[in-house]
């Protein structure tokens, strides 16, 4: 996979410069299979280094928000953090940016054949293989710069929250 | 909102959090049955026997001497008959050899070294970071809810 700050980047600059409303869930979106499925087997991992027993079958669901089917469900669910007045724009947005973050990674070439995005129904595994998944390390701190940096500026032009009707 | 949309909300996210959860419990449940991977190897040692493995970006986690080294990915340790002179712990890589069921050992014949996967896990918590710094730019709360702020 890209790495996650690339992914961030993917959506927040698109929303900069563009302005769609709902740049957040986007975003959310984009960092959701990386957040849900390797945050827990990062951490998972470092209990394991610290001597502690934990079988494999405790590992792997995480993986399924990794998957186009785990990580649909996963945004609809996410979803109910918005507030009733714009969770299916936020649905949509979420399920937007987890697309997005599947079809990036799609793009790159692993060694182990890919991903599989038919999972549960196939374990068949799929890639396109344009780039290598350590590809947009030198160059993510940079965009991200620059994603910042036009959110910034199309942030000190929104109406103050004062200003926003509840 | 009405009583009727309120149901139909709940049913939602009932449906979509009960599929989410099944599909977790399932993936939990499938390997469990049918191991995947490194998973499939060291249960049936002797059907792998002489065989080519692959195991894909796994951590250096011991060097055990100039032609062995162990390899961890999660619950797996992997270990690797192979040159380690130019590995060190928590270097990451992915190795292809051939699997000796005498003693569970990947015996190398090629491998590629993933120098960016450090610095990859280090944008990863940049990127809870950089949110965490934009999160009131792009969101406010309501009722206890979220609402996008742009």
């Amino acid at each position: 996979m890209p790495d996650p700050l690339f992914h961030l980047s993917t959506a927040l600059l698109p929303g900069a410069l563009f302005g769609p409303r709902h740049t957040g869930a986007f975003v959310l979106g984009t960092l959701l299979p990386d957040l849900g499925s390797r945050l827990p087997g990062l951490a998972l991992e470092r209990v394991v280094a610290l001597g502690v027993p934990i079988p494999e079958f405790v590992f792997t669901p995480w993986s399924v928000l990794h998957v186009p089917l785990g990580a649909g469900l996963g945004a609809v669910v996410l979803a109910y953090v918005f507030h009733e007045t714009e969770r299916r724009a936020a649905a949509t947005w979420l399920i937007a940016g987890v697309a997005l973050h599947l079809g990036l990674d799609t793009l790159q070439f692993h060694h182990n054949g890919g991903y599989p995005l038919l999972y549960p129904c196939s374990m068949e595994l799929y890639q396109i293989g344009i780039f290598g998944s350590e590809a947009t390390v030198p160059w993510s701190a940079p965009v991200a710069l620059v994603s910042v940096i036009a959110w910034a500026v199309r942030v000190r032009n929104l109406p103050k929250p004062a200003d926003v009707p509840d | 909102m009405s009583a009727w949309s309120d149901a139909n909300r709940r049913i939602v996210l009932g449906i979509a959090g009960g599929a989410l959860l099944a599909l977790m419990l399932g993936s939990a449940v499938y390997v469990e049955l049918v191991p995947q991977e490194w998973g499939a190897v060291i249960a049936d040692p002797a059907a792998w026997d002489g065989k080519e493995v692959l195991v894909s970006l796994y951590t250096v986690e011991a060097i055990e001497g100039p032609d062995r080294y162990v390899l961890r990915h999660g619950v797996w340790t992997v270990q690797v008959d192979g040159p380690s002179a130019d590995l060190r712990v928590g270097v990451d890589l992915s190795v292809r050899g051939l699997f000796r069921a005498s003693d569970g050992a990947l015996v190398e014949t090629w491998r590629e070294l993933a120098p960016g996967r450090q610095g990859k896990r280090i944008l990863g918590l940049g990127s809870i970071v950089v949110l965490g710094a934009l999160w009131p730019s792009l969101f406010r709360r309501k009722q206890g809810f979220l609402v996008s702020r742009a």
